[in-house]
């Protein structure tokens, strides 16, 4: 089914909404979910409140694309849930890939004064104006935490390209951050 | 910048971006393997990357368990690519030798139609062959035992990226000396990767040699089969130099003498 036909289904209070969100993009949430969780039976419970969130959140939101939104609700309430359990026992390992971007955004103790709005901009920004490949590499490793392999699987690419390609999107960002006066 | 922090910035960016994907499975350029020696393969990869600053630099390294079944590390090395025309000797015959190797190729050929190979009895009538000024020959009292010369194409077999690899055996210490240069046809940057399938440590060094460049080593923990590994790297005028060596812990003193006279060769030089 269309998004826009599923969002339709939202708006009317159609619970099929939910059915059709799960059958198109329940994969999709899952594997995020467990990339952040490291567990199935967490991401279970997570894409759960995913679906609650997407029914409250689904009117007033009339999202432009449905997958995106719903990788986004998925995100918040897996890291959400990790923050909860890392207080407790669990590791949040998961985050490693992040601290390989800790290099190239600006420490807070020296640049209190940046927003991190002004930061999402300026890194959306960026994003927009690499190549498809090295944005959606980018975007795979950092957003949606997948592994170097799973990423080199999914576009058939070699683990080396995917890691030079990080290795290299990184570079430019610290240097698109330094034009914008923003280093580290 | 602290990585819970970095999780929020990140999840403020428009997420439409996030909506953005590549056709699956795009097919992958096939990595070139090169060399292999006391069970540690090394390979070398082409990335289509935009080159910045100069040198090598380690991207990675991990032991078997940590990501599957081998060891080993990556290390991203920025070549120069240079115009096909600079190579001068009579390796311009091999663009029409590889355009005819790919209309020949059947899918039963072992070889890959985009790459000749040819082996000379000495580093010397490799250098030649290739004829790029460039190039810098090794004059060190090793026995060779052969070169290897493997040239790549690009799909009208224009000239992509060269590699030679002499074989050379000093004393207890094996080595094999490897020269890796790119043309303007290949529009990738290298990435050189070791991978060894028993669990094996690396340490990197540095150190700069006589002629002032900067030799970048990675050294493994003794192997199974009682043999230590380094591989030197060098770039000297864009070009990569591998010096890889496998010995025992007794010949160890040899084959560090021996990694600095092959260091101390290069001269820094800007192009």
């Amino acid at each position: 089914m269309e998004d826009e036909a599923i969002i339709q289904l939202y708006i009317a209070r159609d619970e099929g909404a939910l059915r059709e969100t799960e059958a198109k993009y329940g994969p999709l949430c899952r594997q995020l979910a467990n990339n952040i969780l490291g567990s199935a039976q967490d991401a279970e419970e997570c894409v759960n409140d995913v679906y609650l969130a997407l029914w409250d959140a689904i009117p007033p939101a009339r999202p432009r694309s449905l997958k995106a939104f719903a990788a986004g609700v998925t995100r918040r309430q897996a890291l959400k849930r990790l923050r909860h359990d890392a207080a407790g026992k669990r590791s949040a390992g998961c985050l490693v890939p992040l601290s390989e971007l800790a290099e190239v955004l600006p420490d807070e103790s020296f640049r209190p004064d940046v927003k991190d709005e002004e930061l999402a901009q300026l890194i959306g920004r960026f994003l927009k104006e690499q190549s498809p490949e090295a944005r959606c590499v980018f975007v795979r490793r950092y957003w949606y935490f997948d592994s170097v392999r799973d990423i080199a699987g999914r576009y058939g690419f070699s683990e080396n390209k995917v890691k030079s390609l990080l290795f290299r999107s990184r570079n430019r960002l610290r240097d698109d951050l330094r034009k914008e006066g923003i280093s580290i | 910048m602290n990585v819970p922090r970095i999780a929020d910035v990140l999840g403020l960016i428009d997420e439409d971006l996030m909506d953005a994907e590549l056709p699956k499975k795009q097919r992958g350029r096939a990595a070139r393997i090169l060399l292999a020696a006391a069970c540690v393969c090394l390979v070398l990869v082409p990335v289509t990357v935009a080159a910045t600053g100069a040198g090598t630099m380690l991207l990675e390294k991990f032991r078997k368990g940590d990501q599957g079944s081998e060891s080993g590390y990556d290390i991203y090395a920025q070549l120069t690519p240079f115009p096909e025309q600079a190579l001068t000797g009579e390796i311009r015959e091999v663009p029409a030798l590889i355009r005819r190797q790919l209309e020949e190729a059947t899918p039963w050929s072992n070889q890959h139609p985009n790459v000749y190979i040819r082996t000379f009895n000495t580093a010397a009538q490799a250098l030649e062959y290739v004829g790029l000024e460039e190039l810098r020959p090794i004059r060190w009292n090793v026995e060779e035992t052969g070169t290897t010369l493997s040239v790549y194409g690009g799909q009208q077999g224009e000239i992509a990226s060269v590699s030679m690899i002499t074989q050379c055996q000093e004393g207890d210490v094996r080595l094999q000396a490897e020269t890796w240069l790119r043309t303007e046809n290949d529009g990738a940057d290298a990435i050189f990767s070791a991978r060894a399938t028993e669990d094996v440590d690396y340490t990197e060094e540095k150190f700069t040699a006589a002629g002032g460049c900067a030799c970048h080593v990675l050294r493994s923990t003794t192997l199974e089969s009682g043999f230590v590994t380094y591989d030197g790297h060098i770039i000297c005028a864009g070009i990569l130099y591998t010096l890889h060596a496998a010995y025992t812990p007794s010949a160890a003193a040899q084959a560090d003498e021996l990694l600095h006279t092959w260091a101390d060769q290069f001269e820094l030089e800007t192009r």
